[in-house]
């Protein structure tokens, strides 16, 4: 003989219960008030949820909103922050290159190679930080 | 006698109709006509990303912020988008991400939850009414994803599961908690309002 408190957790799983499971259970329900009672507020809890929740959808109007603010360049397959940062460490480079020819100032050259160091290195984290974004 | 109360389970429409789609879209995609399959993608998608950011944010106006931002962020990204995954499951992981930053936003500026304040209608009621916003609002936060996921979504496991990358059975453990949970909570609010 199953007990109340048993019956609780088949209660909740009613609708996937084969049909001799829910047979027995319908017996129980119709002989114990406080089962019944019990499933009664799991009906109701269900059917309010069904109420708030079921038939949700984005507003209209909404597709539209996001439409007007993707109306920019088309996407670019290079990240944002490599067009702007991106172009920085080119000149660096541009300067290293420049600094091997004969006559170049020493410190200049350290300078443009310390600029384009940091440029690449700057240019990973940010474009690693926006691929996992 | 009780065999009515049977629930309805299965995919949504939407999901297949997603699935067919995606197709499309890969091929527009393919040939970088970017605009048209961003088009498409949030017609097919636009739903599906709102309920996720609703259920994870609990608010239906920072729904829409997050649904708008995700979409966004999907513009962005788009280029660089690969096949690796099913599109599906790239925009939800987005859509997760950012409703993850904004939830991580909130702790620092918290508001109320499901329109918390209030009961939601001033009419008569045939009952004295529990409000199940409320309710669901006090559930442990993936519970509270999983219950409301699980009632918008046309009451199929396989799509919550597939929003929220849970595994399904996980889904039906945090479902049956959940609803224990809240029946529970639904018959001592009865019972107080008995009382009074």
């Amino acid at each position: 003989m199953m007990l109340c408190g048993e019956f609780e957790d088949r209660l909740l799983d009613y609708a996937s219960l084969p049909d001799c499971e829910r047979e027995v259970i319908d017996a129980h329900l119709a002989g114990c008030s406080a089962c019944r009672m019990y499933f009664d507020t799991l009906e109701r809890v269900d059917s309010e949820l069904d109420r708030a929740f079921a038939s949700i959808e984005a507003p209209a109007g909404w597709s539209d909103t996001v439409l007007r603010r993707t109306r920019t360049p088309e996407p670019s397959v290079v990240p944002e922050l490599l067009d702007g940062i991106g172009w920085l460490g080119v000149l660096a480079l541009l300067a290293c290159v420049a600094f091997f020819l004969p006559g170049v100032n020493l410190v200049w050259a350290a300078s443009a190679i310390s600029v384009f160091l940091g440029a690449v290195i700057w240019i990973s984290i940010l474009s690693h930080a926006e691929l996992k974004n | 006698m009780f065999q009515l109360r049977l629930k309805q389970s299965g995919a949504g429409s939407e999901s297949k109709k997603a699935m067919a789609c995606d197709q499309e879209i890969q091929s527009l995609l393919a040939s970088a006509r970017h605009a048209e399959a961003f088009e498409m993608m949030l017609g097919v998608y636009r739903n599906k990303v709102f309920r996720l950011a609703y259920s994870m944010l609990g608010d239906r106006e920072l729904a829409e912020d997050a649904a708008q931002e995700v979409f966004l962020r999907i513009w962005k990204a788009l280029a660089r988008y690969r096949r690796e995954s099913a599109l599906g499951t790239w925009i939800y992981a987005i859509a997760r991400n950012a409703c993850l930053t904004q939830i991580a936003r909130r702790k620092t500026h918290p508001t109320l939850p499901l329109e918390e304040a209030g009961p939601r209608s001033s009419g008569p009621v045939e009952r004295p009414s529990v409000d199940i916003l409320r309710l669901v609002a006090q559930l442990p936060e993936k519970q509270r994803q999983v219950v409301m996921l699980y009632h918008m979504e046309d009451k199929s496991y396989e799509e919550v599961a597939r929003l929220l990358d849970m595994p399904m059975g996980t889904v039906k453990t945090y479902l049956h908690r959940a609803r224990k949970q809240l029946a529970t909570m639904m018959k001592e609010a009865d019972d107080a309002v008995r009382r009074v």
